[in-house]
């Protein structure tokens, strides 16, 4: 709907424009005309000039006879003009070139008669002089006159009307446009929502008729496609993370035997002791293979959905304290120092409680095995409003930037690193479990200053069980 | 309890793989266990439930006619025979912590002969210890000597006794022995409770503990402090 108004606001905006317009260029046209018709009609040229120059310019008395002057009557005669000079008794005391049907003498009401109009078809201008009155009259046909009489409130009336008139039209056009505009630009409307649906992944079904139908039915047909396609996707993701786990179940049985047979023979005093030490290297190795086809089966197990989270609410310091105890309980020669920071005891997580301490001892393990040298380890919770950040740092190696650049892709797109022919799997393992949590897993290092690992998880909204002591 | 009343107690070995039952009978019997008894299928097994009667049953949870979890409900029904069960891990192993069957326990498949050795003396000993005794053991640390049942320390022929907090305090540092416990643990097996709130109580239980078993309480040697995690007993050297 916001797109439709806009739309509509632009065209009527568009519309008023073209209407002011059109407005000034007509009082433009209106004006440039009036202009120049006024200027002919008061110019020297013009009856009203003339007749009131004939009046002044013709000499004399009543009783002396009239001279007009030479100039004026060439003027005059050049237009065909005619001219007499009535006195105040009506009667032509001077006339000029008066045609024979115009009368010599006339009553007040002839003159009141013609003065405004025509005189015998003659129109007629007429000037004042010396209490008589000088009539000039022009060809036939030469001059319209037409005078016109209305009472002031009349005049102002019409103006009104004119002006009303004037709106209505505009408004209605104004309205009418509206109108079209909008049965134009609505069905425009579903088929933004439906791009914008497509571009979140959603499927669309518009209705294929009307102005559009043609890019309806393109728009369907593409949401068609992108849903098959992204169905195939899962199915096929979903075949390869079933694969996975059904090749890593059939090794469990091959691998049970491989181990039991060599933890057999390891612990078998029968044997000469360079064979057992074999068999515990055997194991060792078997081991490691056990862990490994686990964790392969458990990212693609969190990256398809397919791992149950057995969510519950967690103290999030003390799921710290169970992992790093739980990696020195396992194991950790000296070199290694572990220290875990006081912590918030206040925060809580929503988590699978197992996963989560997976993903910490992971990355203490991690710390581990890439400073065979030694180094110290200082595990961390820091609060936030709505997040925790459990923080895993060494002052170890470091990893180069190239390396590191490498691994944080594959812990972001949860993919393998091909390259260098490294798995990235404990931090991929990480990377799962953290965004299998709503969180996210952040990887950074400086060559030879260490490495720090940051899981930042949301907080639970309702801690579970803040209740205080009750001694 | 002597140590052959376990080894004599009858086993069944529930597995659809010929050659994992064939490991796992010989790494019980090269444990001592004579009679270990196996199935490799859901209906051979309810059989062989029926007819031995096992002291232990160690289940698969496939198996080709049916899942392991759907026979244990079945059998628990006549019988309160202690179940561990062979997993996967993963799924089986969520369902199992999820589903609450109340398995004895549990092992991640492989497994290395040592692992399911462990844990099926310790299901054993945990479920036929004869009756009315705790069984905890006595023990001794450096010439301090433990005794759980009494409910008192021994040091150079003078007994000092220890309240219940601190016995049970004692016993879960033993339970886990040269390892770290973590505060939350200690707290949760003698309070009930999460750590917070409790960490002072700790300090002052640890203490007074340290005053009886150590010889200079301000430089224990055994009941050692993990800065941040817990505590830790150590016991080496001494006998459990």
């Amino acid at each position: 709907m916001k797109n439709v108004k806009r739309f509509l606001r632009r065209f009527l905006t568009g519309l008023v424009l073209c209407f002011v317009l059109f407005a000034a260029m007509n009082v433009g046209i209106f004006w440039v005309c009036f202009y120049k018709a006024s200027q002919a009609g008061e110019g020297s040229g013009s009856p009203q000039y003339l007749v009131r120059q004939t009046a002044e310019s013709l000499s004399g008395t009543e009783g002396s006879g009239y001279t007009l002057p030479g100039g004026l009557k060439n003027e005059l005669k050049k237009q065909g003009v005619w001219a007499m000079l009535l006195d105040s008794g009506g009667k032509v005391v001077w006339k000029m070139d008066l045609p024979e049907t115009i009368p010599l003498s006339y009553s007040a009401a002839g003159i009141a008669e013609f003065s405004r109009y025509y005189l015998r078809d003659y129109p007629v201008f007429c000037w004042e002089r010396g209490g008589g009155l000088m009539v000039l009259g022009y060809p036939k046909d030469s001059y319209f006159k037409y005078p016109y009489d209305a009472s002031m409130q009349m005049f102002s009336q019409t103006l009104r009307w004119v002006e009303l008139m004037f709106g209505c039209n505009v408004a209605l056009l104004i309205l009418l446009y509206a109108l079209l505009s909008w049965r134009t630009v609505k069905p425009v409307e579903p088929i933004l929502e439906s791009i914008r649906s497509l571009s979140r992944g959603e499927p669309v079904l518009l209705q294929e008729k009307g102005l559009f139908s043609e890019i309806s039915a393109g728009l369907n047909r593409t949401s068609v496609l992108l849903q098959s396609r992204s169905e195939a996707l899962k199915e096929k993701e979903k075949a390869r993370a079933e694969w996975i786990a059904g090749v890593s179940h059939d090794i469990r049985t091959p691998l049970s035997m491989i181990l039991g047979y060599a933890g057999e023979m390891e612990d078998d005093p029968s044997l000469p002791k360079p064979a057992r030490e074999r068999c515990a290297r055997i194991c060792a190795q078997g081991v490691k293979l056990r862990d490994l086809v686990s964790d392969l089966n458990l990212v693609s197990r969190l990256e398809y959905s397919m791992q149950p989270l057995l969510r519950r609410p967690v103290r999030a310091a003390k799921l710290l304290r169970e992992a790093v105890t739980g990696f020195l309980n396992g194991g950790v020669d000296e070199k290694f120092q572990v220290e875990i920071e006081p912590a918030d005891e206040t925060v809580w997580i929503d988590a699978d409680g197992r996963l989560l301490e997976r993903a910490v001892t992971n990355l203490l393990q991690n710390s581990a095995v890439h400073n065979p040298a030694g180094c110290r380890i200082t595990v961390s919770l820091r609060a936030q409003e709505k997040d925790c950040l459990l923080a895993v740092e060494d002052d170890g190696i470091g990893i180069k930037p190239e390396k590191l650049r490498r691994l944080q892709a594959a812990i972001r797109s949860g993919k393998g690193l091909s390259r260098t022919g490294e798995h990235g799997l404990g931090l991929r393992i990480v990377g799962s479990i953290a965004r299998a949590h709503g969180g996210v897993f952040r990887l950074s290092s400086e060559p030879g200053r260490g490495t720090k690992a940051v899981l930042i998880l949301p907080r639970s909204q309702t801690p579970g069980g803040a209740a205080g002591p009750s001694q | 309890m002597a140590m052959d009343d376990i080894k004599a107690k009858k086993i069944l070995a529930v597995d659809d793989q010929k050659e994992l039952l064939e490991l796992l009978e010989e790494i019980l019997r090269k444990e001592g266990y004579s009679r270990v008894f196996t199935a490799q299928d859901c209906r051979s097994a309810r059989q062989a439930a029926e007819k031995i009667r096992p002291d232990l049953i160690l289940l698969d949870v496939m198996l080709p006619d049916g899942d392991g979890f759907s026979l244990m409900r079945e059998i628990r029904k006549s019988s309160d025979v202690p179940v561990i069960f062979l997993t996967a891990r993963g799924e089986d192993e969520d369902r199992l912590v999820g589903l609450g069957l109340g398995a004895d326990d549990y092992v991640v498949k492989p497994f290395l002969p040592k692992e399911l050795a462990l844990r099926v003396g310790a299901v054993l000993r945990r479920a036929y210890r004869p009756a009315g005794r705790e069984g905890a053991p006595c023990f001794t640390l450096g010439r301090t000597g433990v005794n759980p049942d009494g409910g008192f320390v021994e040091r150079g022929g003078r007994r000092i006794s220890l309240t219940a907090k601190e016995l049970a305090l004692l016993l879960k540092l033993y339970e886990n022995r040269n390892r770290i416990v973590t505060g939350d643990a200690l707290c949760e097996a003698v309070w009930g409770d999460g750590l917070p709130g409790y960490e002072n109580t700790l300090m002052v239980h640890i203490r007074r503990l340290r005053e009886k078993i150590e010889e200079d309480p301000s430089k224990p040697r055994f009941l050692l402090t993990v800065r941040g995690l817990g505590y830790k007993l150590v016991t080496e050297g001494s006998n459990p």
